[in-house]
């Protein structure tokens, strides 16, 4: 398959397909824009939530006049406010997301990018705060989430100037963009997930006790999934340079072991963390992918 | 010392280079892959690659191995052991020139150009011991080999050097000259031929592998050559001559020639144009002064002037005797005399205008028994069967068992005629009676032709009304022969036999149940009864030419006389050279034979394998000449080797798949 820019991957009708769909905050954001994420003040919202005795001080509009009428006590309606999300999307540029097989749509960076902007695209509709950061050995691009126009277009700019290279230093780059996100926020992490042992349950567990929502978007070549090859091959690691001559056809079913040992390790950390885990195929489309993922999530209009 | 038959098959051994470099341009084109993680991979399979890699190499050695054994079983490997210096061994060094005196050496400039070769070859051969044979039939030894005789050769060469007119067959010679090398240490033979591949397509003998063996390509054919094939003379009316000259082109370009023809006094010239490869005919029509004259037809010479002049008989061809026995009986003689004039009449048409091939006489049938039959070809017997006695049926037989041709019709008692016939054991055929002797079985016809016979050649089926239109009255019935040397040429209509032909070994005897008078047939009276007599007359007497055409080299005929004297020829023949002559009264034409004319010329790589290729047929061992020490055959060994990497070559493979299916 011919490797497709992100020009190519994102295209209208990728865009006007996931348009119906919304990216939902699970946890409560604390946005200063009404949005349609809940917001950890209460306030102007429309959805009541509770009574509460009026204090003095208390605006009186709040005051829920036919109670006083019924039972004779001052009680203030408490509403649940509505605000807006700051979207964090992480991308993974080390060297490993350049790989393509014979059956993917692009480069796993390529189709990260591209799932990058379909997101970035869906905050900026629905007036979330989108930002970007790319790492590889050290962070490349950090776009912090912001609400001025100009955003989307930054960030669309940096997905299509970077290209990934050099060995990816996840712990050092995941530890800083803990420190960008002071805000609750909503962090998408786009990776192939080639971490160190620690690396992903320490960087959830921050995240978790920094009250950021999480989603993990493991993106694999079909050539990772399946080892389709059959002859002896000489194979080099695109990060260390290491190289391995193998049969593919005698060595295919201990990595394929490996492999899904490895899968299901990644989801149940995920899960451990109330992360959201999502593996994604580069051979698939992006549009069901993105849309039965946001459907599942609950964010259809 | 390793040799081969056939070295030549050693250039295939290149061919081994094909899979080493196939092996070495592929080796650095192993695949790699930059994988986005190898974390997962083992290296596991390199030991099992590595033991792979020695299998295939093991295997590709053996492939290669089978490949040459195959290459050497081919070019037939022998050990050829060195000579070692041998007390009893005199070193000897033996020479021998092997001379073609076929016709086809009768190129012009051959003989100047021998010489030469022979007169070099003696100088640079001074030291050997030189002998000489010629051939052309016949292989004969002019020199033995000798010291001695070198100087004998250079004058034979100078003075005696001659060909014949003959064809040349070389095998006699080349088996005597291996016999007369066969003492040499050091043998050599010397081929002076124009290798004309006519002389040498034949050749069986084969000398010792040891002989060196040269031939000249001076003495090559020259490149063009027209011939007179042979000349025809046909006798036509009004005593003229026709003359068919056919002339052969054997060269590859046209040839425009000029072709003179001498009869007696008569001379006729004629310009023509023969196409390469090609026949053509030039006629020439002669006046006849004589019976038989000598005439001579010529080309103007080329390069191989013994085939542009050919000398030949001319004339009419010789006339046949017939005799005509006519019954003298008063009850009879009639009959017989009518018979012996429709008779006459139907050999003798024409006679004054063209020539006739029979000439007829009559006597009575009691003189018969007087008569020498032995200047006649032909006997009739006109109806005068019955009258003869036995003696004279007896000599009648002897007759016809020597060659001689009788003729039979009934007479008054076809039942005796028959009966004596069959005592003197001329037929076996029986009486049954005489069909139309009363009216009302009159008016039957002929119907039905032998076709076979020479009369079936003559009224072809298509044409059957030539012969069947006349009516039959009477005709004897007799038996159908069930003999092999009997048989029926024509039948009546009602599928009886009219006409019977018995064989007596080297003649026939042909019986008519009917007679050559009106009261039996109207045969006479049709137009069918002279082509009907001459043929038979014809096919009788066989073929008749003037001359008999013989090559030169072939034995005379011997012309005998019925009495069983033979004729003598004119003057005594050398039939090895072409020439004209009589026996008795049969012409005789020597010519060469035209085989030498051809250019086409065998190729001497050729010749030289076949000729060492060690095969001695019908020459004995002992007598055949082989060298000191003959080399050992190792083809077999070979072979064998060859069947046994066959079977490593399976073992090895069967391995393999076994060991590749368990993995």
């Amino acid at each position: 398959m011919p490797d497709l820019s992100i020009q190519e991957l994102l295209s209208p009708e990728l865009l006007l397909k996931i348009s119906d769909y919304s990216l939902l905050s699970r946890l409560a954001v604390k946005g200063f824009l009404s949005g349609i994420h809940p917001s950890t003040c209460h306030g102007s919202g429309n959805e009541f939530v509770q009574y509460r005795n009026y204090t003095p001080g208390d605006d009186l509009k709040l005051l829920d006049w036919k109670l006083l009428a019924r039972r004779n006590k001052l009680c203030t309606k408490i509403f649940a406010e509505e605000t807006n999300m700051r979207c964090a999307i992480v991308l993974d540029a080390s060297a490993s997301m350049a790989y393509k097989g014979k059956n993917a749509i692009g480069t796993k960076f390529h189709y990260a990018s591209a799932v990058a902007a379909c997101l970035a695209s869906l905050c900026h509709q629905q007036i979330d705060q989108a930002g970007l950061f790319i790492y590889a050995d050290k962070i490349l691009s950090a776009t912090p989430p912001g609400h001025n126009a100009g955003n989307i277009s930054h960030i669309l700019a940096t997905l299509q100037n970077v290209s990934p290279s050099n060995k990816a230093n996840h712990l050092l780059a995941l530890q800083k963009i803990g420190e960008y996100l002071k805000k609750r926020s909503l962090v998408v992490l786009l990776t192939d997930g080639y971490f160190q042992e620690k690396t992903l349950p320490y960087f959830l567990k921050q995240l978790k006790f920094s009250g950021h929502d999480c989603i993990v978007c493991q993106i694999l070549d079909p050539d990772e999934l399946h080892f389709p090859f059959q002859n002896t091959m000489q194979f080099i690691d695109s990060e260390t340079s290491e190289s391995r001559t193998a049969t593919a056809s005698l060595t295919r079913d201990e990595y394929l072991k490996k492999m899904n040992a490895f899968l299901e390790k990644t989801r149940q950390i995920c899960l451990n963390y109330q992360a959201d885990y999502l593996q994604i195929n580069t051979s698939q489309s992006i549009a069901p992918v993105l849309t039965s993922y946001l459907n599942m999530r609950g964010g259809k209009h | 010392m390793l040799t081969f038959a056939y070295p030549a098959f050693l250039g295939a051994l290149f061919a081994l280079a094909v899979p080493i470099i196939l092996h070495l341009l592929n080796r650095n084109h192993s695949q790699t892959l930059v994988f986005p993680s190898i974390q997962f991979l083992q290296k596991t399979a390199l030991p099992r690659e590595g033991r792979r890699k020695l299998r295939d190499l093991l295997l590709l050695l053996i492939r290669m191995l089978l490949f040459t054994l195959l290459i050497l079983l081919l070019a037939r490997p022998q050990w050829q052991k060195k000579e070692a210096p041998n007390a009893t061994s005199s070193g000897r060094k033996g020479l021998l020139f092997l001379l073609d005196q076929s016709v086809s050496m009768r190129t012009a400039g051959q003989r100047a150009r021998i010489q030469k070769i022979i007169t070099e070859q003696m100088k640079a051969y001074s030291d050997w011991d030189c002998g000489l044979i010629g051939f052309s039939q016949e292989p004969k030894i002019i020199f033995r080999p000798s010291q001695k005789a070198s100087q004998q050769i250079l004058k034979w060469a100078n003075n005696d050097l001659s060909f014949s007119f003959l064809t040349g067959d070389p095998d006699s010679a080349l088996k005597q000259a291996a016999v007369l090398l066969s003492p040499y240490d050091k043998k050599r033979l010397l081929v002076l031929s124009d290798c004309q591949s006519n002389t040498w397509k034949n050749i069986s003998a084969a000398l010792s592998v040891d002989t060196e063996i040269s031939f000249f390509p001076k003495l090559a054919l020259p490149p063009h050559n027209a011939a007179i094939i042979q000349v025809h003379s046909t006798p036509l009316n009004h005593k003229k001559l026709r003359l068919t000259v056919e002339l052969q082109n054997f060269g590859d370009s046209e040839e425009n020639r000029t072709l003179s023809v001498r009869l007696g006094s008569q001379h006729q010239q004629q310009h023509v144009s023969i196409g390469p490869q090609k026949n053509t005919f030039a006629i020439f029509i002669f006046d006849q002064k004589d019976i038989l004259i000598q005439g001579n037809a010529k080309l103007d010479l080329d390069a191989m002037p013994f085939d542009d002049q050919y000398s030949f008989w001319c004339g009419n061809p010789i006339q046949q005797k017939i005799l005509a026995v006519l019954d003298d009986s008063p009850k009879n003689s009639q009959a017989s005399a009518l018979e012996f004039f429709f008779l006459q009449k139907a050999m003798n048409t024409k006679t004054a205008k063209s020539y006739n091939l029979f000439s007829i006489q009559s006597i009575d049938s009691s003189l018969l028994s007087a008569i020498n039959l032995d200047d006649c070809q032909q006997l009739f017997l006109l109806g005068c069967a019955e009258h003869l006695s036995p003696d004279t049926w007896q000599k009648i037989t002897a007759f016809v068992k020597q060659g001689g041709s009788l003729f039979i019709t009934p007479g008054s008692s076809p039942q005796t005629a028959l009966h004596l016939m069959q005592q003197c054991g001329l037929t076996k055929t029986r009486f049954l009676g005489i069909i139309g002797s009363d009216s009302k079985q009159a008016g039957l016809g002929l119907g039905w032709v032998q076709p076979d016979s020479c009369l079936g050649r003559l009224f072809t089926p298509q044409h059957p009304s030539d012969l069947f239109l006349f009516a039959l009255h009477k005709y004897v019935h007799v038996s159908t022969p069930n003999q092999p040397n009997e048989k029926i040429i024509l039948k009546t209509l009602d599928q009886r036999p009219a006409l019977l032909q018995w064989t007596l070994e080297k003649g026939n005897a042909y019986f008519f149940t009917f007679n050559f008078t009106p009261q039996w047939s109207d045969f006479v009276l049709s137009q069918s009864f002279l082509p009907t007599i001459n043929e038979l007359c014809r096919c009788a007497i066989g073929e008749q030419t003037l001359s008999k055409k013989l090559y030169c080299g072939q034995t005379p005929p011997h012309y005998e006389q019925l009495n069983g004297t033979q004729d003598q020829p004119d003057r005594p023949i050398n039939y090895s050279e072409p020439g004209l002559y009589q026996i008795g009264a049969h012409p005789i034409e020597y010519h060469i034979d035209p085989k030498e004319s051809h250019l086409e010329v065998s190729k001497i790589d050729n010749l030289k394998r076949f000729l060492t290729r060690g095969i001695n047929k019908g020459l004995p061992q002992a007598e055949y000449a082989s060298p000191a020490n003959p080399p050992i055959k190792l083809w077999k060994w070979t072979a064998i080797l060859l069947a046994l990497m066959v079977l490593l070559e399976g073992i090895a493979m069967t391995t393999m798949d076994r060991k590749d299916t368990k993995h």
